[in-house]
């Protein structure tokens, strides 16, 4: 269903619920899918995810269509990773890299992974790098985004964000050939 | 190593039919957070702020129901008086009977002169009475 569909029942309130149902069914594995790759942990996405779709439906009356209705979803899910990320990082007196360690542990101890050795590489490479930074990586890298869209969904340049973008493809394949 | 090099590959899953279930879990903890809104029934503020004021309002409306002096005038408040408490009022004030008989607006007094009203009435004195007084005094009956 096209985005103006689901407005057009989100502003119905007869059809409000089916509409807003619709929209999570889908929004819900690309939300799920950027949060999971910032947070790693299973538990921590869905919890996240979860609360992406409740400041939605909390805020779907303010939503104004000056934006498309998914960057206005992605930006509040990018949101929740950077502000989970932050609190967890503050709350632990962490330093970035201990972050990284951590989540790290966690992808070494996930027996569900499916992959190989150089892509569970890549991953740990991600987690070397600031939070924002790997968020750019993850939506032109594995998202495939354009540049334009997620300079709406992060408020960065274009300019910004390929500066950033290819400077974390220069560290991580330094890592992938060091270590 | 170049990142051409690896296949991009998401290594991450999730459990059986988790994405099945989770629209109806989003679907529930939106209802578990209904009561928080606007119309609902919030006991914090119940108690703290809506009990007091509803119990303000009722005391107001009591009294402004209850209260007897509410549409009397001063003229009939003034009447509720007893004459001699108004006298014995009047008698420690430093209002002079000029005073009070300035205060008079005698156009708008209602008086009824008509023949029917006894001028004279309550001094019932019969004519032997009267002439005496005359008498007492020196009063001349062609005077009057």
């Amino acid at each position: 269903m096209e985005d103006k569909d689901l407005l057009f029942k989100l502003r119905d309130p007869d059809s409000l619920n089916y509409g807003f149902n619709l929209l999570v069914r889908k929004y819900q594995q690309k939300v799920y899918w950027h949060i999971r790759k910032m947070v790693i942990d299973h538990d921590d996405a869905d919890d996240l995810t979860q609360e992406v779709f409740v400041k939605v439906w909390k805020n779907i009356s303010s939503f104004r269509e000056d934006s498309q209705l998914f960057t206005w979803i992605y930006r509040i899910a990018t949101n929740e990773c950077l502000n989970f990320l932050k609190k967890k990082r503050s709350r632990f007196f962490l330093p970035i890299h201990d972050i990284a360690h951590e989540l790290s542990g966690r992808l070494d101890s996930d027996p569900n992974l499916d992959g190989d050795k150089i892509q569970l590489k890549l991953q740990k490479a991600l987690l070397t790098l600031p939070d924002k930074q790997r968020l750019v990586f993850n939506m032109k890298y594995f998202e495939e985004m354009k540049y334009e869209e997620m300079s709406e969904i992060t408020d960065t340049s274009v300019g910004a964000l390929k500066a950033s973008y290819h400077h974390a493809v220069k560290k991580i394949e330094e890592f992938l050939s060091n270590d | 190593m170049k990142l051409e090099d690896i296949n991009k590959k998401n290594i991450y899953s999730v459990p059986d039919k988790y994405f099945d279930q989770l629209p109806a879990r989003v679907q529930a903890r939106i209802q578990a957070k209904k009561p928080e809104g606007f119309f609902s029934l919030n006991w914090s503020f119940t108690y703290k702020v809506a009990a007091p004021a509803l119990a303000m309002a009722m005391l107001v409306l009591f009294f402004w129901f209850d209260n007897p002096v509410r549409n009397q005038s001063a003229e009939s408040l003034l009447a509720q008086v007893a004459t001699d408490d108004l006298i014995a009022y009047l008698e420690t004030t430093d209002i002079t009977t000029d005073e009070i008989i300035e205060s008079i607006d005698f156009e708008n007094i209602d008086l009824d002169l008509s023949e029917e009203t006894p001028i004279m009435e309550g001094i019932e004195m019969n004519e032997e009475s009267i002439n005496s007084i005359l008498d007492e005094f020196g009063v001349d009956e062609d005077i009057l």
